[in-house]
């Protein structure tokens, strides 16, 4: 072990305790490509899977559950993302599927001199199809320049739910983000229609910027829940009321247009988590994906 | 592809007259301006606006990292396919425009608007390339089409827009208390060159250009929908 620890130091540049995976040389490093295609189809009333591809360091399992949906969980088996790596995850739900898909950990974006790391996901529903698009937060390191796209492209009969949370250092180190760069860029196109845009960026001296009353108010962790969905409006009390006070957390939420989102802002991650689970519980009136307790 | 459009309003520029201009960005413009606040209202009573400086930093960010300057590339691109004739990038721009609202009262705020702006306009200011627009239309992309279809340059129309968001925003915090009517416009003048800057970075700016940092002021506007007393509808 000592051996491999010590000829990884020497040879790799994404030396992480962490990191397992230890297959990008210092020299001519490569960008690290990543790339997950999964689709599920009904079956006598049953998701079923129909097509998995998959490429580099990503992984989806498909553990066995006693229910009628996928719950599938998507692995970085590098351990993280490096400088200028680019992972694209691309899920289809058909008509009338319902898929969950989770990430057993929390994304680490370690470092950049410089590449900017992409990662894009394409969710795409059929006709009264479901799907849960939950993975773990994204930790940014200092230094992190990341820029992430979410396309969903959804049947009008579809009900689509997105929790995407991001934490701007490693609040277990005392990091702050310095600098770096946080792109993300959603668009969700209902029925052809584009039905919700949003671009969130942050650039440059990150933890100044976070400061601002304006941008987060001195938090350093931030989440989006959105939910569209044929009732997503008649939702919205059922959702105020889900969001009790997390001390070190602000929530709110609005709903319009078949539209439902959520907002938090919160001092760590920890006072994120506990809202935003008692929220994801209560809402999908369903356990948290199992690889999120474990 | 803006090449056409621009070449075709720098010829207009020199004889179009600037009126039409000020008339759809008085605050008597039947467009209800007075109404809304895009979230000032729950920063003031948040705390985090409270005073001259804490107004203009709040106001600043909004014009540059914020819905201003969102406002203004989106102004820019309906201006742009108006000029060019181009119907479908029209309607994408519009449609981009009202999906970027990021809570039910910012919606409001920008699809009531721009609907009231082009009626209004159509009825008083009707021009021949000036849309119809059956469905809804977000208000910069309303206030653009008009622009470009009275050949207004985009210059000039991008200015006015911002500094016409600039003092809706101090009338409003006029109202909300915290300021004063000289300080307002005090308010006002200093935010000029910031109003400046944010015109010139939109003009040459592509749609992959629209992004926002006020992440906070946003969710600002989900908890005015439940603030107990409120005196706009955004």
């Amino acid at each position: 072990m000592a051996i491999a620890q010590l000829s990884r130091g020497t040879m790799y540049a994404n030396d992480w305790p962490s990191d397992n995976s230890a297959r990008v040389p210092v020299v001519g490093r490569q960008r690290a490509v990543g790339r997950i295609a999964f689709s599920a189809q009904q079956i006598e009333g049953l998701t079923r899977p129909m097509r998995i591809a998959e490429s580099g360091s990503m992984r989806i399992r498909l553990p066995k559950n006693a229910s009628s949906g996928i719950d599938a969980v998507i692995v970085n088996t590098a351990g993280g993302v490096a400088c200028g790596d680019r992972f694209d995850i691309d899920i289809e739900a058909q008509a009338g599927t319902f898929v969950t898909v989770a990430t057993p950990a929390a994304e680490k974006i370690y470092r950049s001199d410089g590449p900017i790391s992409e990662l894009s996901t394409t969710l795409t529903l059929g006709e009264g199809a479901r799907l849960d698009w939950l993975p773990q937060e994204t930790i940014l390191y200092d230094r992190a320049r990341l820029s992430r796209r979410l396309d969903a492209d959804i049947a009008e009969t579809a009900v689509l739910s997105i929790f995407e949370a991001v934490v701007f250092g490693r609040a277990a180190r005392h990091e702050t983000m310095t600098e770096g760069l946080f792109i993300d860029r959603w668009r969700i196109r209902r029925g052809q229609r584009m039905a919700y845009a949003d671009t969130l960026k942050l650039s440059g001296a990150i933890a100044e910027l976070l400061q601002k009353k304006t941008i987060a108010g001195g938090a350093r962790a931030l989440a989006t829940f959105l939910y569209i969905a044929p009732d997503a409006e008649a939702r919205l009390e059922d959702a105020r009321n889900l969001l009790g006070t997390v001390p070190g957390c602000q929530a709110a939420a609005s709903a319009w247009n078949g539209l439902l989102a959520v907002r938090f802002c919160a001092v760590t991650i920890e006072s994120l988590r506990d809202a935003a689970s008692r929220f994801l519980v209560g809402f999908r009136a369903a356990p948290l994906p199992r690889v999120w307790l474990s | 592809m803006p090449a056409t459009p621009m070449a075709e309003s720098k010829s207009v520029s020199a004889s179009a007259s600037l009126i039409p201009l000020f008339a759809w960005l008085s605050p008597g413009y039947p467009v209800g301006s007075y109404a809304y606040s895009r979230g000032l209202e729950w920063a003031v009573e948040a705390g985090d606006v409270l005073d001259d400086a804490t107004l203009i930093v709040w106001l600043s960010d909004m014009l540059t990292l914020g819905a201003g300057r969102n406002d203004a590339i989106l102004l820019v691109h309906a201006y742009n396919a108006i000029g060019a004739r181009d119907d479908a990038s029209f309607d994408a721009v519009n449609a981009l425009a009202l999906a970027l609202s990021p809570s039910a009262e910012i919606y409001l705020e920008t699809s009531q608007q721009g609907r009231s702006f082009l009626d209004a306009t159509r009825a008083a200011w009707s021009a021949a390339l000036l849309p119809s627009c059956a469905g809804e239309i977000a208000y910069p992309v309303a206030v653009g089409a008009a622009a470009a279809a009275h050949g207004i340059p985009l210059p000039v129309t991008l200015e006015a827009f911002l500094f016409a968001l600039v003092q809706n925003q101090v009338s409003a915090a006029i109202r909300l208390a915290p300021i004063g009517q000289t300080s307002g416009t005090r308010v006002c003048a200093s935010l000029q060159s910031v109003v400046i800057a944010t015109a010139r970075d939109a003009e040459s700016a592509d749609l992959d250009a629209l992004s926002s940092a006020t992440f906070r002021a946003d969710l600002g506007s989900f908890h005015h929908e439940t603030q107990y007393t409120r005196i706009f509808r955004s």
